[in-house]
């Protein structure tokens, strides 16, 4: 477990659905495939996933989060408190059920836990990574109809993530990314929502990623060092990596997941570009601190880009490996 | 897909009318937002990475301007036409409004790599006036969308060259303007808004409820757009608040005041803006 070699490469969660699996799910959805069937179509999907980035190379894959439609619907559907009235545009054609806070939130079942036994159960490695949506990204991405202000509700839902990390700490989880692309939305709540984050992280025994995306990253940065977490990775490649001079301007000390790969943009990055890449930010960062990843979930992109995007990424690191191995 | 739009557009329409409106957008069903709008009225720009718009969990492509920006209307113009026809066809009075990103707006959202900051809010400025102006009668109101207003990071000397700007972009335009600048309001920049040449000055009265008081201020002898509806946020409006605001301005010597939504309404589900929309008829 974390024998993992210099510049690990990683994904952020999310990976293309199959598209037999969303031909199950529309079936599902109008009453022609059972629930079981679903599930099976589901678990097939995580196969298929887990061996794409297993052909990839990848050292840390995740199962794609393949059963989720998208990272704050997911949650709150399996909550109490959330009413959902229909779809809003994300961008372009792409919308999602953005849900409504209507009284207080609860916990009700564990979310993940059998999600993660079947992809640990699955994965060809023990290097298994778990993503869970942070509580202020939740709370930021639904409508507050209840709570007094969104701070409330944040810290509200804190407890639940923290609930759901100890489920997951249990069934074996020991790789565990908190997904918080919205926390720098705003510059007025980023003390506390530092803050809720840790608290949702309270007691949890296992290597804890951050993962941050898209907009101003100069809001977030003089906190990054607050965060009780062993990494934090960002979205870098799409603004060709600015941001590495403010983080070390602010003195950032964990490890960095070097986002490599533009997930908005079907053009895939060579093996050379993104090896570049790496040594390019290894003037900032050392390698030791470094691993390796996409900007951010591949959902979105067909497949057939996705796993060339993936190979090349792997490919690029390992460019930059065997020349640190020639240096060494 | 210019029958699906036709058919929203339709919906549209009957629902503004049924609500009773002075002015109303085509609801911009043509465009994925307010900055792709700006692709069917400028020729040079290059649609971009997607950023996000604002604090938003809502992306927009960003223009990158690769060569120097000029007026496209042929496009716009048969828009406009073709909206016009179908409130035509369905013998709907409303006012029609045409749609434009704000010059500071386009400038901030935009990467440039052509132009110095005041050069590109000049060429915009040009470019939007000979696109408004041939447009002509067709519409009654030019609605400018500026939500960068509040953005911390204009410089001053933009922020003081900004009214020569509108003057350039509304020289000679023959319908009035409505200045629309949603979300959180930077109330240091009000001084600076309230000098813009326009005649309706847009406020996102729900999302700043805790800075009125500072607002009414600039009230006096202007006209005003109160935007009324939280359009981030599913929880009804209260209508009897709207009123207060309303009374309020008012007595802050506002010299006319128009209501609406402060801004767009992608932000919420379409059961919940229909919703939302239909309250501003109770406000009579």
């Amino acid at each position: 477990m974390l024998d993992l070699p210099i510049l690990p490469t990683t994904v952020i969660g999310s990976y293309p659905r199959p598209k037999w699996l969303r031909e199950s799910i529309r079936l599902s959805k109008i009453g022609k495939m059972s629930n079981d069937e679903l599930i099976e179509s589901f678990n097939d999907a995580a196969l298929a996933v887990l061996h794409d980035h297993y052909l990839a190379n990848v050292d840390v894959p995740t199962d794609g989060e393949v059963r989720r439609d998208e990272m704050t619907e997911f949650f709150a559907e399996k909550l109490g408190g959330f009413k959902f009235y229909g779809p809003v545009r994300v961008w372009g054609t792409a919308y999602y059920r953005k849900p409504a806070v209507v009284s207080k939130v609860e916990y009700k079942e564990p979310m993940l836990v059998d999600e993660f036994n079947y992809a640990k159960s699955i994965s060809y490695t023990s290097n298994l990574k778990i993503t869970i949506t942070g509580p202020y990204t939740i709370a930021y991405w639904s409508y507050n109809e209840y709570y007094k202000d969104m701070k409330d509700l944040t810290f509200d839902l804190a407890k639940i993530i923290n609930r759901e990390m100890r489920n997951l700490v249990e069934a074996g989880a020991k790789i565990i990314q908190i997904d918080e692309p919205a926390i720098h939305s705003t510059k007025k709540d980023i003390e506390w929502a530092v803050d809720a984050v840790n608290e949702s992280l309270k007691g949890i025994n296992a290597k804890l990623v951050l993962h941050i995306c898209y907009g101003d990253y100069r809001i977030v940065a003089p906190y990054l060092n607050e965060f009780n977490v062993d990494q934090i990775n960002f979205a870098l490649k799409i603004y060709d990596y600015k941001y590495l001079d403010l983080f070390k301007k602010y003195g950032y000390e964990k490890e960095l997941g070097l986002g490599v790969i533009d997930v908005h943009n079907r053009r895939v990055e060579t093996a050379e570009e993104i090896a570049k890449d790496i040594k390019y930010s290894m003037k900032y960062f050392p390698a030791e601190k470094l691993w390796i990843n996409p900007d951010c979930g591949l959902k979105l992109l067909p497949r057939k880009i996705a796993f060339e995007k993936l190979q090349n990424m792997v490919k690029g690191t390992n460019l930059v490996r065997e020349e640190l191995k020639r240096t060494s | 897909m210019q029958k699906a739009i036709e058919r929203e557009e339709e919906k549209f329409f009957k629902l503004v009318n049924s609500i009773g409106v002075k002015y109303s957008s085509d609801g911009l069903f043509r465009w994925d937002d307010v900055v792709d709008v700006t692709f069917s009225y400028i020729e040079g720009a290059e649609k971009g990475d997607l950023m996000r718009f604002f604090d938003n969990n809502f992306y927009y492509r960003r223009p990158i301007i690769k060569k120097k920006i000029k007026p496209n209307s042929n496009e716009f113009l048969k828009y406009i036409k073709d909206d016009q026809r179908l409130l035509d066809k369905l013998g709907i009075k409303v006012g029609l409004s045409v749609v434009i990103l704000g010059p500071l707006s386009y400038h901030n959202l935009s990467e440039n790599k052509v132009y110095d900051s005041l050069e590109l809010l000049s060429d915009y400025a040009n470019v939007v006036n000979s696109v408004v102006k041939s447009i002509g009668n067709q519409v009654k109101i030019l609605e400018i969308h500026e939500p960068s207003i509040s953005d911390k990071l204009v410089k001053k000397d933009i922020l003081e060259r900004l009214p020569s700007i509108y003057d350039e972009m509304l020289k000679g335009v023959n319908i009035p303007s409505l200045l629309l600048t949603y979300f959180e309001l930077n109330t240091s920049r009000l001084e600076y808004l309230f000098k813009l040449p326009v005649t309706y000055y847009g406020i996102d009265v729900a999302e700043n409820k805790n800075k009125l008081g500072i607002i009414y201020r600039y009230f006096n002898g202007k006209k005003v757009f109160l935007g009324v509806i939280n359009t981030r946020n599913t929880r009804m409006d209260s209508i009897s608040s709207m009123r207060l605001i309303l009374r309020k301005a008012k007595d802050k010597g506002a010299e006319e005041i128009l209501v609406g939504n402060p801004g767009p309404m992608d932000f919420i589900p379409e059961v919940v803006a229909k919703r939302k929309l239909s309250l501003l008829s109770k406000l009579r």
